[in-house]
């Protein structure tokens, strides 16, 4: 999935700090749903017109492909919700993360906090990189590449440095 | 704020590998591979098939094969060329081709895009199997028509079946492509700042979207007036042979764009390359591919002017037919306006490109002279109807696949091809289609029907010359497919731009690019 991260500090102490990561979307959510309507209403002009002739059975066929047009770009725009929001405030450091209509939000306490970048088992499975303190810990940029997963825990542990 | 930007990552190129790879492979590149490699077979099947066709119409009488399986193997060539070859040839470009031109790290719906492919061997296996039953394969001709498609044995049922399971991979890939270019175009790339040969498949999705129900609901139909006691199409229960016609031809009409709006994409991916130039009137270019797409659903009924329509009926579809020239011809003189005064040098992709321009207006002109209705009372179902499709599918859609084969191998090997050899398979090409297919004009002026495994002494001489070409153009296709096989194998390295500064992402990239490209998106400026 191609993903976005965006690094925000929200004042040049970098005190606090805030990190989006997002697949990149080219098309917003209402023109998706504008496209399917009009598919929609195409196949269901042309399948009508050959209802009305008694040439019925194009209007199944048409529903059933108009159910699946739907469900491939429901599927999409709602996988385009998931991401991860990296919020670094005050002492606390919140994880949010979005995958379909499930939300998990984790915090943590910013002095303990620690970044952790580790190396796939095999070279085959992509490298982990985990956030948290105390034995707990959660992964963040599961979708990231290995370049941009270094870039984001850069980031994140020059905010927390430069905290303490 | 910080933006991470990179255009590609070396790393993370590791994949499973042996025959598991292409199973279960959701890698756009692979399955692009897997379309492009299955089109060439299929090409070569539904070539041979030919040849046994050209074979029995070297002389009059019957010599090779009998009339049923002459039958079977004009309605199987069409079949497999069109459903085969041309089609799923076009999506492996669409796969290689759109994630790297938009920007995108993959197709939207990636494991849909598995299934996509991996219907159509199952597919082919059920319609190239119904050859070996009872009866022999379907002999109607590829349009099925009713009340003969009715009448047929088992292997109409599977041709049927085969539709429909060729009609779902379309769907799906169809809707994939639509997804993908919305979605997932890289941030700045705007839809008109897309390349041509992105636009006309998804100019070309939308037509698959549109008419494929309408396919699979006329074969099922036609199935249920063979086993299920109703009569849609069947004269003896009260049926109208006449509206499968107008059914079959609204969705068959749409379907001659569907294989040439692609091809159009790939010319104006060559020609601005080899020219030198940007492509001239790119936005008109767009519009022209919509008119094209808008007319092709008004349009149908020339394809069956002589059934007895009202004059009305026959008026209003001759001159629709008549308007198509004109985003057509926009189109032809945006080309030649992007090579006129270009800096032009005429490689094998440039050479396939200034021929299918050169020849699919051939085409384009003989689909003018059939748009005439009271001339096409003379032409219809003549070789000239021959003669006109095969310059507008064959020199259309399989050359400028070809000039698209040879523009991109390099990108996808990461070896030059052997320019000789490709020349010489363009120019063996051009010279035997045209001995091919130029005399079935004169054939069908002078009224030799089509589909027939004999014909008067009178048509001799043109047969005779037609099938010699016909062989040339066989043989020509072998040497095709070693350029390619040779150019798989290895070669002098291919530079990350290959051409003379061509345009577009996906030259940015390494030849051959990474497994796994853009999964960061680039920024468009």
């Amino acid at each position: 999935m191609a993903l976005v991260i965006r690094l925000e500090n929200a004042d040049p102490e970098q005190r606090a700090f805030r990190a989006e990561v997002k697949p990149n979307r080219s098309m917003s959510t209402r023109n998706l749903a504008v496209t399917v309507i009009c598919l929609t209403v195409v196949c269901l002009t042309i399948a009508l017109s050959f209802f009305s002739m008694g040439l019925w059975l194009v209007l199944p066929f048409a529903g059933l492909e108009i159910f699946v047009v739907g469900v491939a770009v429901g599927y999409t725009i709602r996988r385009a919700e998931d991401g991860e929001t990296i919020v670094i405030d005050g002492n606390q450091v919140e994880v949010t993360q979005r995958r379909g209509r499930k939300t998990h939000a984790k915090k943590f306490q910013r002095y303990w906090t620690q970044i952790r970048l580790q190396p796939g088992a095999t070279t085959l499975q992509p490298s982990r990189l985990v956030i948290g303190s105390h034995g707990n810990f959660i992964e963040i940029g599961r979708d990231l590449t290995h370049k941009d997963k270094q870039e984001l825990a850069s980031s994140l542990r020059q905010v927390l440095r430069d905290a303490t | 704020m910080a933006t991470a930007e990179t255009a590609h990552h070396e790393h993370h190129d590791h994949h499973p590998t042996g025959l598991m790879r292409w199973v279960t492979t959701t890698n756009h590149k692979d399955i692009g591979t897997l379309y492009l490699l299955f089109s060439l077979l299929m090409f070569m099947v539904g070539g041979a098939m030919a040849m046994v066709i050209r074979a029995e119409l070297f002389q009059p009488g019957l010599q090779i094969v009998d009339p049923h399986f002459f039958n079977q193997m004009t309605t199987m060539h069409a079949l497999v060329m069109i459903f085969g070859a041309i089609m799923p040839g076009f999506v492996g470009f669409a796969n290689w081709m759109l994630p790297l031109m938009i920007g995108a790290p993959d197709m939207a719906l990636p494991r849909l895009n598995n299934w996509s492919f991996w219907i159509l061997p199952f597919g082919f296996a059920m319609l190239l199997g119904s050859l070996f039953t009872a009866g022999g394969g379907p002999a109607g001709g590829w349009t099925l028509y009713a009340p003969l498609s009715i009448q047929g044995g088992m292997s109409v049922d599977m041709t049927i079946f085969a539709v429909h399971m060729l009609g779902v991979s379309s769907v799906l890939g169809a809707i994939n492509v639509i997804v993908t270019i919305f979605n997932m175009r890289a941030p700045g790339m705007d839809l008109l700042k897309m390349p041509l040969f992105v636009w006309t498949w998804l100019i070309t999705a939308f037509l698959l979207i549109a008419v494929m129900p309408v396919l699979a609901g006329a074969v099922t139909m036609l199935l249920t007036d063979r086993h299920f006691g109703t009569a849609f199409f069947d004269p003896a229960g009260g049926g109208d042979p006449v509206l499968f016609q107008h059914i079959f031809w609204f969705f068959g009409h749409p379907e001659v764009y569907i294989l040439i709006l692609p091809a159009f994409g790939i010319l104006s991916e060559i020609i601005p390359t080899f020219a030198r130039k940007p492509l001239f009137g790119y936005v008109s270019m767009v519009l022209a591919v919509a008119g094209i797409a808008f007319l092709s659903f008004i349009v149908w009924a020339h394809h069956m002017f002589t059934v007895g329509m009202p004059l009305v009926g026959e008026l209003f579809f001759m001159y629709s037919t008549m308007l198509i020239a004109i985003p057509t011809g926009v189109k032809i003189f945006n080309w030649v306006a992007t090579m006129w005064r270009g800096s032009l040098t005429f490689e094998t992709p440039m050479l396939f490109a200034v021929s299918v321009v050169f020849l699919f207006t051939i085409g384009g002109l003989s689909g003018l002279m059939l748009a005439i209705t009271p001339a096409d009372f003379q032409y219809h179902d003549t070789y000239f109807v021959v003669a006109h499709f095969h310059y507008v599918l064959f020199s259309g859609a399989i050359m400028a696949m070809m000039g698209g084969a040879y523009y991109w191998l390099p990108k996808w090997t990461g070896h030059m091809y052997d320019e000789r050899l490709g020349k010489w398979h363009f120019w063996t090409t051009a010279i035997f289609f045209n001995i091919t297919f130029f005399p079935q004009h004169f054939l069908g002026l002078a009224g030799m029907p089509r589909r027939i495994p004999d014909y008067a002494l009178q048509f001799t001489e043109f047969n005779v010359i037609s099938s010699i070409g016909a062989f040339g153009l066989g043989i020509s296709q072998i040497l095709f497919v070693y350029v390619v096989y040779k150019c798989i194998q290895g070669g002098e390295r291919a530079t990350q731009e290959v051409w003379d500064n061509p345009r577009g992402l996906e030259w940015t990239l390494p030849s051959p690019p990474p497994y796994h490209t853009f999964e960061t998106p680039p920024v468009i400026k």
